[in-house]
């Protein structure tokens, strides 16, 4: 590629070619010149005629020169030597010649110029558009990684939007339920008043029956009794089996008024569940929470489940307790979802630090690695249609968050999961609720 | 500078005439060729025009030779203003030495100006040119026409900038020449900070503006 600077020096020599000046010399040697030449600025010639030979010719007296121009400065000349009697014929000639010569130096250079400039122009012109071509490339690159991110944002705010929905939906859920236990509770809770109560009341004159029951019995040994009337009611007491029921009476009282409490306790589990969000800012028995939460779900435990608790002590947490309870809730209800038979879950709490460390661990299937960084969004769900909704995790995850802590799920390589929710022991970093 | 070599004795500077398409450069140097006398400086080479609008340049060659011997050539170019002709314009400020800014003074010309202008200032930083070193003379030409800025409405904007200014009309000859000594002045000025051309050539600044551009 030619580089070069427009006005760059020429010498004589690149401008012309001595196919151009030959004929010129030629002429002047046809005029009677015994030898002809251009020199150069420094006397070396340039170009000589043909007779001339390519000896340096002699340079001798009678030697006459005209300069040749370029660009206004003498760049060389033409010298001829004259036979005998017609040095003015070479004169002119010479003369002639060199004027010829800077013309063609003249239009040979402007022909160069013309096209050494044209070159560049072109060149430049060239790089320009690569160089055009690469920052339209360039910025074409950034739209599309424009538009890739704006996808990514698009989907990343779909997602958000889809949880929002979701815990929405949830609140919604939990509100209704809420109401609904509440109702249910308010329900039974004015039966099972009476059934307490009455159970008591009815357990306490029972006892006044055994009792008239037992000196009616004495009276019979006493032989106080007509023989005949006696033996009737011998005979009465056996086929009732009275001695037996009397036996039974106070277990069948103790066992119902253990049931009617059952029923109360599940009944005000019931309604603190229905506040989740509400309620105050109270210290909050970690272990107490555990125990409750295991008796609500009591009866979705599978049959022959071995459950080991390891409640440390844990100081109590400041928060609101029904977040606490979903959070157990759902991540206990996982933990009795992972298998039918031979299921084991361990349940750990303890204080690391400013937190509450609780473990929830089960001896089931544990979490593929694909599915691990969706555990926790909603409605991801393994287990088959019906049995879940695919919101517990993600209501779980959600409750921790709300109450400035968190969850994670931890696969051992032996199998199973461990989900552990840590919990500020100081709950002022409560999160604001969403 | 297109070439200074101690040893040959030789400089070879270069002036190009910038400015907007028809403002009167090629006029420029017609007439500073018909100004100056003839022994000193070349023929005006005009490359292929186009309906007498530039498309390469032109050039002015000038030459003198300092008493220390060194010859000195100035070549003078002028650039085609159409604006079209950008690499073009590109390719011959390489390397200027001086440049003359030729602008046309009438009123309706005035963003034409400017756009060369900007033209320049940006040509120049690609060619690597330094705007704040490189001497510039600003030429007010075509002052023999009506409707254009006066000298009173010119001078506060310029005078500021410190680039002087030269009123001219090519046309009719006249500040043509005095726009060329201004700006061999200033180049004279700068070449004598890089080389020295009045203690090593024995080269002084009228001597050097009297031999380049004598009246
Ligand atoms: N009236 C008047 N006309 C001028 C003057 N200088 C130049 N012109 C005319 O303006 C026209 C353009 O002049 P040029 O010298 O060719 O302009 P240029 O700047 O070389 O133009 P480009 O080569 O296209 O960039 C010609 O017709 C000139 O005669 C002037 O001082 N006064
Ligand atoms: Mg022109």
């Amino acid at each position: 590629m030619i580089d070069f600077v427009v006005g760059e020096e020429r010498a004589l020599a690149e401008i012309l070619s001595a196919g151009e000046v030959a004929p010129l010399l030629e002429a002047v040697a046809d005029a009677g010149a015994s030898s002809v030449r251009v020199e150069d600025g420094w006397k070396r010639t340039l170009w000589a005629a043909a007779e001339s030979g390519a000896a340096e010719p002699q340079r001798n007296a009678g030697e006459i020169s005209f300069p040749v121009f370029l660009e206004g400065e003498e760049v060389g000349r033409v010298v001829a030597a004259g036979k005998e009697g017609e040095s003015a014929a070479v004169s002119r000639a010479a003369s002639i010649a060199a004027r010829a010569v800077t013309g063609m130096a003249a239009s040979a250079l402007k022909r160069m110029l013309t096209t050494e400039t044209h070159v560049q122009v072109v060149r430049r012109t060239h790089g320009e558009l690569l160089e055009s071509f690469r920052r339209l490339e360039a910025s074409e690159r950034s739209y599309r990684e424009l538009t890739e991110t704006l996808e990514a944002k698009v989907r990343e705010r779909t997602e958000e939007l889809k949880e929002a929905m979701s815990r929405l939906l949830q609140k919604e859920t939990m509100a209704s339920i809420g109401q609904l236990a509440a109702g249910v509770a308010h329900e039974i809770n004015n039966p099972m008043g009476f059934v307490a109560s009455n159970i008591s009341t009815l357990g306490r004159y029972v006892q006044r029956l055994v009792e008239v029951d037992a000196a009616l019995e004495k009276l019979l040994e006493k032989g106080a009794m007509p023989p005949e009337d006696a033996e009737n009611l011998r005979s009465l007491r056996g086929r009732l089996r009275i001695d037996a029921i009397c036996r039974d009476i106070p277990d069948l009282i103790l066992q119902t008024m253990e049931g009617a409490e059952r029923v109360r306790r599940i009944v005000s589990d019931l309604r603190g569940f229905s506040h989740v969000n509400e309620g105050e800012i109270q210290e909050v028995d970690i272990g107490g929470e555990i125990e409750r939460t295991l008796r609500v779900i009591a009866n979705e435990i599978p049959p022959g489940t071995a459950v080991e608790r390891d409640l440390g002590k844990v100081p109590p947490c400041r928060c609101r307790p029904g977040l606490v309870g979903v959070a157990l809730l759902h991540l206990l209800r996982n933990a009795f979802q992972t298998r039918r038979e031979g299921l084991a879950v361990r349940i750990r709490a303890r204080a690391e630090g400013r937190s509450a460390v609780i473990e929830v661990e089960d001896n089931g299937p544990g979490i593929p690695r694909e599915i691990r960084s969706d555990i926790f969004k909603p409605f991801f769900t393994t287990k088959e249609v019906g049995v879940g909704k695919g919101l517990g995790l993600s209501v779980a995850y959600d409750a921790a968050r709300t109450l400035g802590g968190a969850i994670e799920a931890v696969c051992p390589e032996e199998g199973g999961a461990v989900f552990r929710l840590t919990l500020p022991l100081k709950g002022d970093g409560h999160a604001e609720i969403r | 500078m297109i070439e200074y070599d101690e040893s040959e004795k030789r400089l070879v500077l270069k002036i190009v005439y910038y400015g907007p398409a028809l403002s009167g450069k090629t006029t420029n140097l017609l007439r500073l060729h018909d100004l100056l006398p003839k022994e000193g400086r070349g023929d005006l080479m005009v490359l292929d025009t186009k309906n007498d609008r530039t498309i390469f340049f032109d050039l002015l060659p000038l030459l003198l030779v300092a008493p220390s011997g060194l010859k000195i050539k100035l070549k003078a170019f002028t650039v085609p203003g159409q604006v079209q002709h950008d690499q073009t314009r590109k390719a011959v400020l390489q390397r200027a030495d001086g440049i003359v800014f030729v602008a046309d003074s009438r009123r309706e010309e005035a963003r034409n100006n400017l756009e060369s202008f900007s033209n320049l200032e940006r040509n120049m930083a690609l060619v690597g040119l330094d705007f704040d070193r490189t001497p510039l003379v600003l030429q007010f030409n075509k002052r023999d026409l009506p409707g254009i800025v006066p000298e009173s409405e010119i001078r506060p904007v310029w005078d500021p900038t410190g680039i002087p200014v030269a009123l001219a009309s090519a046309k009719e000859g006249w500040g043509v020449l005095e726009t060329f000594r201004r700006i061999a002045g200033r180049m004279y000025d700068a070449l004598d900070r890089r080389i020295s051309l009045r203690d090593r050539h024995g080269l002084g600044r009228e001597a050097f503006l009297g031999r380049l551009a004598a009246r």
